[in-house]
């Protein structure tokens, strides 16, 4: 059924103008590949939202909600959304995973009464007006506070991610963390590009 | 994909709640002209799933130095875009089997794609194709590939290296305001991969019998700091399709292609790309050609050529979520040479673009564009051409405003305004609503109006389709008019969109068109012309605008996860065209035409199963309605493709295409000789390294 017929392609090279073409289109691939002298394994790009995404299972990772809080007794860990967020798509992919012993599962809140049982509550920076009264309501639950508002870090808000040039770093309000009795791993510090000690 | 869909489905798991629907009902999308990604019914992305698994295992060191793509798009979801879109992703494009832009259409409910030969197709939705059919806003990158001589698109020459193809989209219904005059019943956006997503080499090979032979070569690297580039170089070969009517076929087409791409990241929030690409098509075709030294009018066994080639760039900057400014240019030519036409075409356009959100609940967008085009044509005496040289200019503008009424109701109100030298001023105003009435289901309606504005063909061309002879030979000819008025278009439309169950998805739409001005072909009074030493008598069939009515339909999309490795796609679209001629016309045979050119119905049938991690099968069958008035029968087809994917690197197929005939007809075109699809096959071979 498949009747490729040598005479053609013999045919096809052979035509004045293909041959030519063929003849740069493999000079260019052969003038690239000499060119490129890191592995072609390439560092792919993310999308801002997907390595925010990823930071909120680390920051899962590693810190330790205190004893005898509903967070330590549920059977799921909640990450907790406050409004809309581009993070929202890539969070469904974090739900096939476990961490401390629970299965992780995301949800929307639109309220602070709401993120009562919320392990972490991510507020988005489109949310920035609604920043202060959501740090202020819970303060009153052991709950991990991540945004990447800028400043709210410095208003009370435990975790902050920022954009600076093309990798997303994060700083840490130690106080703020310290106050709900979250235990962050030391590996956290460590990594964290600031850690504030003041409230 | 099917790996990807079975892992959301264990998660969702009794009881099952709708909260668990919105989120796997949700996808991210790129910003830009309303672009939309991924598959609804999937709920996350395969490129999402790719790059989470990698986040998540790199660990948090790798995660502080990974980098990221600079710009913070705006998600747009597509379920709740107040439109009828339909999205060919990645995946599906891939299993398809199919090699061309134009075969990859078949795969949209609602668009009509017949093959009318080897080389030449007529595609549209909603009605109204040919194989000039120009009611479609055809976009590359956001580059437009219609050629502005007749508004059309020559389909031969537009392609791409298919596996650099990120998706294509696809709006039935005017394209609304954002996108220009001619997106009358809809706008198909091919969009290609960024560079940094087709790192590496690839190499494809395929052999067939009538897809002769296929040969592309890719590569793509870093160029430093932030910077990609992918080039590559493509060859395809077709031979004869079958000949119908106990005439040869003759329609036998080659083509070669080059293009480059370059994509910079020059901030956290600033994108460059840059594109070059050069084609060069040499096909055969049967077309009528008429002589006045012989006296006679016959379809004659030509061969043509497409030759040409594009620059295009687009600059983007994303300062806040929401926001972004977007400039894009592309300069572009076009050379068609065939028996009875030389054709040059160059068109320079520019176009800016600003999202913003000026209230929490507001977002505008607004956008300037400038479109020049140069003409040249050498006439023949069957195709002329007056003036012969034309140098025309477009201006546009375009505001568009969605407000969130509600956290569920959203209401988008926009207008274009253009300006072109044909017509004068359009305005294309439209209104969308989107509401969605519980978690999974939304609701959609829109109102607007799209025109198509007439092209140069329309205007300034002279057909001479007949030579009849005699003592005093009379010409007909198909004329151009200089007072063709653009044709004008009410639609209404009204969608929905929702989950039915855990794992089968609707997504329907109906429209009503209203028609006003539609092209018809009118009688008027013969004259007498001089070519010495002959005096003929010419008979003009003139461009006119006398034909109104109304034209509606439905679409409906039912995607069934019937297993994690196992989907399967149904799509049934039905159409109903009804025109009348004004009173006081002459030609009442365009009605008949328009309403018979298109199938009333259409309806395909897609599965795909995996089976095991390396074999893939996929089947689709359609059936396209028949074409009375073309004298064209119903048709099914089966197409099979059987994929093996030992590894990363490997990527072998075996598509069977047509399998339940010998050959059928798609089409009965009048202006090129038409051929039969026969039943064929084509292996490849992809090698990525």
């Amino acid at each position: 059924m498949v009747s490729v017929n040598a005479n053609d392609y013999r045919l096809c090279l052979t035509k004045g103008r293909y041959l030519l073409a063929w003849a740069v289109c493999v000079a260019l691939m052969l003038i690239a590949s000499i060119s490129q002298a890191k592995s072609v394994d390439s560092t792919k790009a993310f999308a801002p939202y997907q390595v925010k995404a990823a930071y909120l299972y680390y920051f899962a990772k590693f810190t330790e909600w205190p004893e005898g809080t509903a967070q330590v007794e549920a059977d799921e860990f909640s990450i907790c959304l406050l409004g809309e967020d581009d993070i929202a798509t890539a969070l469904n992919s974090l739900t096939t995973r476990t961490v401390h012993h629970q299965r992780v599962g995301w949800r929307r809140i639109s309220s602070s009464g709401a993120a009562a049982g919320c392990h972490i509550v991510y507020i988005g920076a489109k949310q920035k007006e609604y920043l202060q009264p959501m740090l202020q309501a819970l303060q009153q639950f052991p709950v991990l506070t991540i945004s990447d508002s800028k400043g709210f870090a410095a208003a009370g808000g435990m975790v902050e991610l920022a954009q600076k040039g093309n990798k997303i770093h994060f700083s840490i309000n130690l106080q703020a963390a310290k106050q709900q009795n979250l235990r962050l791993n030391p590996y956290l510090l460590k990594l964290a590009s600031i850690v504030e000690e003041g409230a | 994909m099917d790996n990807l869909t079975g892992n959301l489905l264990r998660k969702l798991g009794p009881p099952y709640n709708s909260s668990n629907i919105t989120r796997h009902a949700r996808t991210c999308c790129l910003a830009g002209m309303l672009p939309l990604t991924s598959v609804f019914a999937d709920g996350l992305s395969a490129g999402d799933q790719k790059a989470m698994d990698q986040l998540l295992m790199m660990g948090l060191e790798a995660l502080v130095e990974a980098e990221v793509t600079s710009v913070a798009k705006k998600p747009q979801v597509l379920s709740e875009t107040a439109a009828a879109v339909y999205v060919i992703g990645q995946e599906e494009i891939r299993r398809s089997g199919h090699t061309s832009i134009p075969e990859l259409l078949r795969l949209v409910p609602g668009v009509n794609v017949a093959r009318i030969s080897a080389n030449h197709w007529a595609i549209s939705a909603r009605g109204f194709n040919g194989l000039y059919a120009n009611n479609l806003l055809v976009l590359m990158d956001g580059r437009t590939v219609y050629s502005p001589t007749f508004a059309g698109v020559h389909w031969a020459m537009q392609d791409t290296l298919i596996a650099d193809i990120d998706r294509i989209e696809v709006i039935r219904g005017p394209g609304g305001t954002i996108w220009g005059a001619n997106a009358v019943n809809g706008v198909i956006n091919i969009i290609t991969k960024a560079a940094k997503d087709t790192q590496g080499g690839l190499i494809q090979a395929g052999a067939g019998d009538s897809e002769k032979a296929l040969f592309s070569m890719r590569y793509g690297g870093e160029l430093g700091e932030g910077a990609h580039f992918r080039t590559y170089g493509k060859m395809t070969r077709h031979e004869d399709f079958t000949g119908r009517d106990s005439n040869g076929a003759h329609d036998q087409w080659d083509s070669l292609r080059w293009a480059g791409r370059v994509d910079w990241t020059l901030s956290s929030d600033e994108l460059f790309m840059f594109e070059a690409n050069l084609f060069d098509v040499e096909a055969n075709q049967t077309v009528i050609d008429s002589s006045l030294a012989l006296l006679t009018t016959q379809l004659v066994k030509d061969t043509y050529n497409l030759r040409g080639g594009h620059l295009l760039f687009h600059w983007q900057h994303h300062p806040t979520v929401g926001a972004n400014w977007q400039l894009r240019g592309f300069l572009d030519r076009t050379e068609r040479d065939d028996i009875n036409l030389e054709e040059r075409v160059t068109t320079f356009d520019l176009e800016l673009q600003r999202r913003s959100q000026w209230h929490p609940d507001h977002e505008v967008t607004w956008g300037l564009g400038y479109r020049r085009v140069k003409d040249h044509f050498d006439n023949s005496f069957t195709v002329i051409f007056t003036p012969e040289e034309e140098d025309t200019e477009l201006y546009s503008a375009f505001v568009q405003n969605e407000a969130r009424l509600s956290e569920n109701l959203r209401l988008t109100l926009g207008g274009k305004w253009e300006h072109n030298d044909y017509s004068g001023y359009e305005i294309q105003p439209s209104a969308r609503l989107w509401w969605r009435p519980a978690e999974g289901h939304s609701l959609w309606g829109a109102m607007s109006k799209a025109v198509r504005t007439p092209a140069r063909a329309h205007k300034d061309m002279r057909l001479n389709t007949s030579i009849i002879p005699g003592p005093l030979p009379t010409v007909i000819a198909a004329s151009g008019n200089p007072d063709f008025k653009p044709e004008k278009v009410l639609a209404y439309e009204l969608g929905y969109r929702g989950w039915l169950s855990k794992s089968l998805t609707l997504d329907a739409a109906v429209f009503y068109n209203e028609h006003r001005d539609n092209l018809t072909a009118e009688a008027r009074a013969p004259f007498l012309e001089t070519s010495p030493p002959i005096t003929y008598l010419v008979v003009p069939v003139m461009f006119d605008n006398q034909l109104d009515g109304a034209s509606y339909g439905l679409e409906l999309v039912l995607n069934w996860q019937i297993s994690p490795r196992w989907r399967s796609t149904a799509t049934y679209s039905w159409l109903d065209i009804e025109l009348h001629t004004k009173s006081g016309a002459t030609n009442r045979d365009r009605e008949a035409q328009f309403e018979g050119n298109s199938p009333a119905h259409q309806l395909q049938l897609r599965t795909s199963i995996d089976l095991g991690d390396q074999w893939e099968l996929d089947t689709v069958a359609y059936y396209t309605d028949e074409l009375p008035r073309l004298d064209v029968d119903a048709y099914t087809r089966l197409d099979v493709r059987l994929g093996w994917r030992p590894d990363d690197e490997w990527n072998l197929s075996l598509s069977l295409q047509n399998l339940l005939d010998d050959e059928h007809p798609e089409y009965r075109a009048a202006e090129v000789g038409n051929t039969n699809v026969p039943r064929s096959v084509v292996g490849k071979v992809t090698w990525q390294f």
